[in-house]
């Protein structure tokens, strides 16, 4: 028996206090018997349970950037987190772990172009989208700065941090954008500890001892563990303490947080500033609803943090911040499962990382049993149009009137299936015990989230009989789709996609298994509009006074999703957020 | 006045409904119907008797309500599909029923259904393609009914693209782990002696089993080549921990190979200028030329690709 099938620990409630629904909570429950109500602001609370220079909300990777640099500026800091202490798993420690990492010898003003044109594409001729006019020079400027000290600031955490992988040297994904030669800019091959090949496989990344850990765990470990809670005693963290809203001054100044601690309401002073750092909208329902065009709230994929409910964008639009290009929230396709709280609470399934898209085996079709792509792309890191791929996922068949994509079903076989998990069960949400798996991929096929049949006529009646499938499913094609691709397999050549050979083998032995794909991805990109200086915009362009953002709810990143792009800039603009937000004058 | 004895009948209709009908079913195979009759006065119908008649007046099968409803009386039926295909409308009768003092008087109603062919997948895997001219090619026969008949023994032919016959056999007796019912045998043919694509097909000869099956044949791709002359071994090591990596696919020209936990894969390849291809999902994919002109050991380092 694998460690992952112990893995799931129990969790409480993970979207428990979701901001949605609880906009507008003002302080005026907090008026302490007796006060003067006549005469004070109903909106500041006459007591406050908590107070510190810097509030930061929400601890993944931009959180603890921006509560590092504002303590080391100076200020103090206090750190409002939703999850539990034990099983505080965020989008940041789920990752992979990859950052940007230019050599230094490369050209400063190169860096700026290539940094420029992944934030708006303004310096592309053919792009279409991306536009943010008012900040992109000045951000480009700041995050060329930032993106160089990434590597050091984190190795000053965590100096067991094996500096190899960090050295600049991985190919980053978008070498046609200008300025990328000059700039010699690449991204870090891998986030370790120096003991990782030591490591022992069979246990999850959490459990692993501090110098085997890896990937997203290291990354978490060297700023949260190390750069905080040893380093840093001073920081104050609390818990199960999800923030609810900001505390604003008529003049929109922003001086404290409403959270919610052991079930009753705290107020929370900032004497300098908030920096909201709580992720992106993955499990909201009314965001998805708001932001996502495509097939529906629930025909996405996200694979990341569940506790990441846009909480920190909702108290930002309450507090009159505007937003920017929220719907950039995905980057491929992957499997979703209906399990656990947010398939129970909210009808949305819990994503996960697949590890079959591109290996033999197996193929992806649409709807109607067809294949639509080289399936390789999805995960070649050397084909920068991989995190485009989602496009051609949410693709609207007009005539039909369907996302005849949505979902695509990952057709593969026997040999397949007894070969290798279908899943990667290390990281993300299979790897946290988020979502059960079996090394032999039996437990999802005997819950039905994998089909199985001794034919491909079978699995395509199992397929229609699938609601979502809206019974497009013909099993001719599908049939036909499978024997063409096992000629080309040998033959050699894909002569429909030309998907790169070494990935191809045929799809032959039974039974046959079908598992559904979701476009989506790890995390969501846009939110909140911020400069470059990470204030907090309203809609005219002018900074919410105190207010500041970093991390996947404020993504320097509009257009396009960038390998590496999403902890870089949790550093980069944590960093940034923490400073500027220690550098104000208290308020009092 | 003597009181006269009279015989107080009173006369109810019924109305019989069949419920659950399937539109397609295999040949022979089983139908359940759910029957329901009902009294318009809200009698208890139990131990009606029921009869289901085909079209050519033959009695199917007769049976009795065997629980009652607020309405009258249900009855659940299994009843076995005709072998021969085709459209098929019977009736099914409620009979006429006196008790005491109330006469239930009988009702009828049809039902449609369409009896269809089973139908063989058949299926081939385990092609041992690239494969040198004239080698030995293995391939596995499979075949799985629609309707789950045992198909051991099942004879079949593989055919060439003129349509000569290159091979014949039976399905074995066993079924593969992990199906229902696919029954296999694995085969040892002559590859043929020219280079290039073939397209064979599989044919099989369902007449000797029970019920009629349709069966379309499969149809499989092969390649042969030169026969290959030299050993390439290759080794696929992680570029950062330098610890072998198992599991990666390696392709030299149309050879295949997949690393074992040595990170090792040993190809047998016919010379001359080919692409070197290692692929592994979560690692870069590297790709580039190599000129084979002995037994050669290539070593490759995969970079881990950005999961995310
Ligand atoms: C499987 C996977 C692999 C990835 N791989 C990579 C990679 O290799 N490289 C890369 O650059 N990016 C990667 N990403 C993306 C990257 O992890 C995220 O974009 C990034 O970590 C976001 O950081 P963050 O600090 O903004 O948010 P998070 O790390 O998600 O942190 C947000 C925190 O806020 C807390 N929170 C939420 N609501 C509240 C509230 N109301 N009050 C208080 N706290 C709250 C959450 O509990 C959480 O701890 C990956 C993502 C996933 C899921």
């Amino acid at each position: 028996m694998h460690a992952s099938d112990e893995k799931r620990i129990s969790r409480r409630s993970f979207i428990k206090g979701s901001a949605i629904g609880a906009a507008g909570v003002f302080a005026g429950s907090m008026l302490s018997p007796g006060a003067k109500a006549q005469q004070a602001d109903p909106r500041i609370p006459q007591k406050w349970d908590y107070e510190a220079d810097v509030v930061v909300l929400g601890l993944g990777g931009a959180g603890a950037s921006a509560a590092i640099e504002a303590h080391d500026s100076g200020a103090s800091v206090l750190v409002l987190e939703k999850q539990a202490e034990a099983t505080h798993f965020s989008n940041t420690r789920m990752s992979g772990g990859v950052f940007h990492n230019p050599d230094p010898a490369g050209d400063r003003k190169a860096l700026v172009e290539y940094v420029k044109a992944m934030m708006c594409g303004k310096n592309i001729p053919w792009k279409l989208e991306g536009e943010q006019p008012h900040v992109s020079d000045a951000m480009a400027e700041m995050y060329a700065e930032g993106v160089m000290e990434v590597a050091d600031f984190l190795l000053a955490q965590a100096p067991d941090l094996d500096r190899k992988g960090m050295a600049p040297g991985g190919k980053a994904s978008f070498p046609m954008f200008p300025g990328f030669e000059e700039a010699k800019y690449g991204r870090t091959v891998f986030c370790g500890y120096k003991d990782l090949a030591k490591a022992d496989p069979n246990l999850p990344l959490y459990e692993r001892p501090r110098l085997t850990k890896g990937s997203g765990e290291a990354f978490h470990w060297a700023l949260v563990e190390e750069g905080i809670k040893t380093k840093r005693p001073g920081i104050k963290i609390l818990y199960e303490t999800p923030a609810k809203s900001l505390v604003q001054r008529p003049n929109g100044e922003v001086i404290g947080v409403i959270a919610t601690k052991d079930g009753r309401e705290v107020a929370v002073k900032a004497k300098k500033a908030v920096v909201l750092a709580t992720g992106g909208f993955e499990y909201s329902v009314p965001m998805r609803r708001a932001f996502l065009e495509g097939p529906g709230v629930k025909g996405w994929c996200y694979y990341g943090a569940l506790a990441n409910t846009g909480d920190g964008i909702l108290m930002g639009i309450v507090a009159g911040a505007a937003l920017s290009k929220v719907a950039k929230s995905a980057s491929r396709i992957e499997p979703a499962f209906p399990y656990g709280e947010p398939w129970e609470k909210l009808g949305l399934k819990i994503g996960t990382m697949s590890a079959a898209t591109s290996v033999p085996h197996s193929v992806i079709v649409d709807n109607f049993g067809e294949r639509y792509a080289d399936e390789h792309i999805i995960t070649d890191s050397t084909r920068p149009y991989r995190y485009q791929f989602y496009k051609e996922a949410v693709k609207y068949d007009m005539l039909n009137m369907v996302y005849s994509r949505v979902p695509s079903w990952l057709i593969f076989d026997e040999t397949l299936r007894a070969e290798r998990p279908v899943v990667n069960m290390n990281i993300s949400t299979v790897g946290y015990g988020f979502l059960p798996w079996s090394r032999d991929n039996m437990d999802a096929i005997n819950r039905g989230w994998i089909l199985r049949a001794d034919s491909l006529e079978e699995l395509a009646q199992k397929i229609q009989a699938d609601p979502e499938n809206r019974q497009l499913m013909d099993a001719d094609r599908l049939a036909e789709t499978v024997r063409r691709f096992n000629s080309y397999c040998a033959l050699g050549k894909d002569e429909q996609f030309n998907r790169t050979p070494s990935t191809m083998g045929p799809v032959e032995k039974p039974p046959f298994y079908a598992m559904k794909m979701y476009p989506g991805g790890p995390n969501t990109k846009g939110g909140l509009d911020a400069n470059a200086d990470r204030s907090v915009l309203d809609w005219n362009g002018n900074p919410i006074p105190r207010l500041f953002a970093a991390g996947e709810i404020a993504s320097v990143f509009k257009f396009t999703y960038q390998a590496g792009g999403n902890l870089t800039e949790c550093i980069v603009c944590g960093r940034q957020a923490g400073r500027n937000a220690a550098k104000l004058a208290p308020w009092g | 006045m003597a009181e006269v004895d009279r015989e107080v009948v009173e006369t109810h209709e019924t109305r019989i409904s069949i419920a659950d009908v399937p539109g397609a079913i295999d040949a022979g195979g089983e139908m359940a119907l759910k029957i329901d009759v009902s009294c318009p006065s809200g009698c208890n119908l139990q131990g009606m008797a029921i009869k289901i008649v085909d079209s050519q007046g033959d009695e199917i099968a007769e049976a009795a309500l065997s629980s009652a409803d607020e309405a009258g009386g249900e009855l659940e039926l299994s009843l076995k599909a005709p072998v021969e295909p085709g459209e098929y409308t019977w009736t099914a009768f409620a009979l006429r029923q006196e008790t005491e003092d109330i006469l239930h008087e009988g009702s009828s109603a049809e039902f449609s259904f369409t009896v269809k062919h089973h139908s063989i997948s058949l299926t081939v895997w385990g092609i041992s393609s690239p494969i040198g001219t004239g080698e030995k090619l293995k391939v596995t026969v499979g075949g799985a009914c629609s309707a789950n008949c045992s198909l051991a023994g099942l004879p079949f032919t593989i055919e060439d693209a003129e349509g000569n016959q290159v091979a014949a056999g039976e399905l074995g007796q066993e079924v593969l782990p992990q199906t229902r019912g696919v029954y296999w045998r694995e085969l040892e043919l002559d590859a043929p002696g020219e280079e290039g694509v073939h397209n064979w097909v599989v044919k099989c000869d369902p007449s000797a089993l029970e019920f009629p099956h349709q069966a379309r044949p499969c149809e499989f791709a092969f390649r042969t080549t030169m026969p290959p002359e030299h050993t390439v071994t290759v080794q696929v090591f992680d570029l950062y921990t330098e610890l072998p990596l198992e599991d990666a696919n390696v392709m030299v020209g149309l050879y295949r190979g997949v690393t074992d936990q040595e990170g090792i894969a040993i190809l047998r390849v016919a010379g001359g200028k080919q692409d070197l291809c290692v692929s592994k999902q979560g690692y870069d994919f590297f790709q580039t030329s190599v000129d084979i002109t002995g037994d050669e050991t290539i070593k490759v380092e995969l970079p881990l690709a950005a999961l995310m």
